[in-house]
């Protein structure tokens, strides 16, 4: 039997698969052991304030610095537990599946269900973040930390690392089912490739119209009018974009597929 | 169509859409889907069938079966921004949660707990049930100065379990003390559970770690009790050596030494929340750089100890609040459904006295242990249950000083029944840890069998804590009365 330190002992999870990990993978990892620190960081943090606040000098911005801290380092941190696939799961049932079978619900359970809620997330947060920076937002307190945007911008943005992160870890799993090209990649995660060519396409013809449009068009007015106006499609009322992001795709997948078929074409 | 319009006779579409939901995610969870993702995709289905079949002016439905409107579209969820922003990144609340996995981890690393339990073994060994004993010990020393469980079971079941077994102790009772004992953890503040049952209560730290204290120690009193008559009852279960070593004062000298770090542990971050010196996030913070300094003491810590435990933690801490977020958006989805009313209705039309709809809700949750851990349950059945609580007007004692004191001996109660879904196959995470270290010569069925007992005791002080809320609300009165 080992001893008992050997099944204690901590390892590093960022170093656990790694021989499987791409560059991308690499990247999300060396983000999060930077962000890592802020950990000891903000222990150093809650202790200086006690210290500071039992010799009466209370500081208001090291109780929003806290929160800060806390709050980039978890994000970065949901991050991190999709690269080392460390998001728990019940594995009951999971812990027998065929290599295979598991790869699929991995591929399933990352491009279908958590891409798509990332992406949305991150479009949400856009809003809020960018009116955060307009009102150029503070702190609640007066000596607090200012600059409340700063947060919020991270916020929005720790959802590209995210969704970057189930990218490469989607991929990552992908290639334990086949060969993982482009369009295999585009078509396997098909609702997370349609609904960010939907965004791609959305605020690229918004910022089209802004641009090009009259100086004194009203902005709120812009996607209620064409050509965001809904059309009448089989009997529903469908946002263009939408219809626009199914073309899209296909024209997407289909040249990804031609691309990729030149090499083995040349061979032969 | 005719399917729809039967089922319509039963429910209507909103409870038929909850259920389902419910279903789909607990249907993904067994597929292997990891809960956080599960949680995200239920949610994302139900907006695309929300947006899709159940818009009022276009339904193909509307004649079927009843519906209320979702009010679900794409623009109305920018509301999840700052619902996003509030309850995960300025959540001062929550910024324990990292501190005290950081804290755990440290003391893992530290070396406290495996001296503790040599010095005990060595010591108690002797006796008749005295490793049982010294398991039960250290499970309550190591659960007063840590929050997270994972460590304990391992240590413990790592150390003590082959001595154990060398002694010849009957199998399923050294592994049902040995996970019973770790996961005492979870209960016995400082605990992860009850920061984050703080959070989706809207209640007191502060109060929720006075208030678990008593039925800790209670449940750890009632292991030992169990033990002890156990032992009396059943001697060849827990034999004593057959040629016990020869103990002078060195012995016990040994142990007392060892004991002293977690205490040291102990006073700073429950003592400075006592005190008043810090708040209990705070107290996060002091008790990380005490485990740290611990480590320091010991001679453990290096640079690649300080790293590894801030990488842990970050991968910890990220799949928490990756459940936080998706239960989140689950939330939001589901109450747009009127998920909350509905589960509010079926709670308490179950019975007229109010003491019975807390019992049913507590039944409830201990049969979702079986399926469910406890991130799961605090985060998604937690919030749905606060408004029913709060509207049974239960009269709990609060010593006039307690603030809401129905809705913290509830926490209590909730937290002592998930101490189960620890130990309840198939999903019992003690149990799993447990396993992992485990001789080939332990089976499952034996680590089955030893938690039967456990479980009963919990239930039994679950039943003690029900009848007297005073052992919840009487300590964060005194702490806080002054």
């Amino acid at each position: 039997m080992s001893s008992p330190d050997e099944f204690i002992a901590i390892t590093d999870p960022g170093e656990a698969g790694r021989e499987d990990h791409s560059i991308v993978d690499r990247l999300v990892i060396q983000i999060s052991n930077l962000f890592a620190w802020f950990y000891p960081i903000l222990m150093m943090a809650i202790v200086s304030q006690v210290i500071l606040r039992q010799a009466g000098h209370n500081q208001a911005w090291l109780d929003d610095l806290q929160w800060w801290l806390y709050g980039a380092a978890v994000l970065i941190g949901i991050a991190y537990a999709v690269t080392t696939n460390s998001h728990v799961r019940v594995d009951i049932f999971y812990e027998g599946f065929a290599d295979a079978k598991k790869a699929r619900t991995e591929v399933f359970g990352l491009a279908w269900l958590f891409l798509p809620f990332t992406l949305l997330a991150w479009d949400m947060t856009l809003h809020y973040a960018v009116a955060s920076v307009v009102a150029d937002e503070g702190s609640d307190s007066p000596n607090g930390l200012h600059n409340l945007w700063i947060l919020k911008v991270f916020l929005n943005t720790s959802f590209i690392l995210i969704a970057v992160a189930i990218w490469a870890a989607y991929v990552r799993n992908l290639a334990r089912l086949t060969e993982p090209v482009l369009w295999k990649q585009l078509f396997y995660a098909l609702p997370a490739t349609l609904f960010a060519v939907n965004l791609v396409i959305y605020y690229a013809v918004y910022w089209v119209v802004r641009l090009t449009g009259p100086e004194d068009q009203r902005v709120n007015r812009i996607t209620r009018e064409a050509p965001f106006e809904e059309v009448a499609f089989l009997g529903y009322e469908v946002s263009p974009m939408v219809l626009a992001a199914f073309v899209v795709t296909a024209i997407l997948i289909g040249a990804a597929y031609m691309l990729g078929r030149k090499p083995a074409a040349a061979k032969g | 169509m005719f399917i729809l319009e039967t089922l319509g006779l039963v429910m209507d579409l909103n409870q038929l859409a909850v259920l389902a939901m419910f279903l789909m995610f607990i249907a993904f969870l067994f597929r292997g889907i990891p809960v956080a993702y599960a949680l995200v995709g239920v949610s994302l289905i139900f907006v695309l069938i929300a947006e899709i079949f159940l818009d009022p002016n276009r339904s193909l439905f509307r004649d079927v079966i009843e519906f209320d409107r979702t009010g679900i579209d794409y623009r109305r969820m920018g509301a999840l921004g700052g619902r996003l922003f509030g309850s995960i990144v300025k959540n001062p609340v929550l910024v324990a949660l990292p501190m005290f996995i950081f804290m755990g981890l440290m003391l893992d690393q530290s070396g406290v707990a495996q001296r503790m339990m040599r010095s005990m073994q060595t010591l108690f060994g002797a006796m008749r049930g005295g490793l049982a004993l010294t398991v039960l010990l250290i499970g309550i020393i190591l659960a007063a100065s840590t929050g997270v469980i994972g460590a304990s079971v391992t240590l413990l079941g790592v150390m003590a379990l082959p001595s154990m077994l060398k002694q010849n102790y009957f199998k399923p009772i050294s592994t049902g003390t040995i996970a019973s004992a770790g996961t005492l953890g979870i209960l016995i503040p400082p605990s992860i559970m009850l920061v984050i049952m703080s959070d989706q209560l809207a209640i007191s730290l502060g109060d929720l770690f006075m208030g678990a204290l008593f039925p800790g120690l209670l449940l750890g009193a009632l292991y030992i009790v169990f033990i002890v008559v156990y032992g009396f009852i059943s001697p060849k279960a827990m034999p004593a050596p057959e040629n016990p070593p020869e103990l002078g004062w060195a012995a016990v000298r040994d142990v007392l030494l060892s004991v002293v770090p977690p205490m040291f542990l102990i006073l700073l971050v429950l003592g400075s929340i006592f005190a008043g010196i810090a708040t209990p996030t705070e107290a996060s913070g002091l008790g990380a750089l005490g485990a740290t300094l611990l480590a320091a003491a010991n001679g453990k810590l290096s640079m690649t100890v300080l790293k590894d435990v801030s990488r842990s933690t970050m991968n910890t801490s990220g799949y928490i609040v990756g459940i936080f977020l998706a239960a989140n958006f689950f939330a939001f989805i589901l109450r747009r459904y009127g998920g909350d009313e509905i589960v509010e209705a079926m709670v308490t039309s179950a019975f007229t006295d109010p003491y019975m709809i807390v019992v049913f809700i507590l039944f409830i949750i201990f049969l979702l242990g079986f399926l469910l851990d406890w991130i799961e349950i605090t985060l998604i059945i937690m919030p749905l249950m606060l408004p029913i609580i709060l509207g049974l007007g239960l009269e709990i004692d609060g010593f006039g000083v307690v603030r809401d004191p129905e809705v913290v001996w509830f926490a209590i109660l909730v937290a002592v029944t998930l101490q189960t879904s620890f130990l309840t196959p198939p999903v019992g995470f003690a149990l799993f840890y447990l396993k992992g270290v485990c001789p080939p010569s332990v089976s499952l069925g034996h680590i089955y069998r030893g938690v039967v007992p456990f479980v009963l005791l919990q239930l039994l002080g679950l039943f003690i804590v029900f009848e007297m809320p005073w052992l919840v609300t009487w300590l964060p009165s005194v702490a806080y009365g002054n």
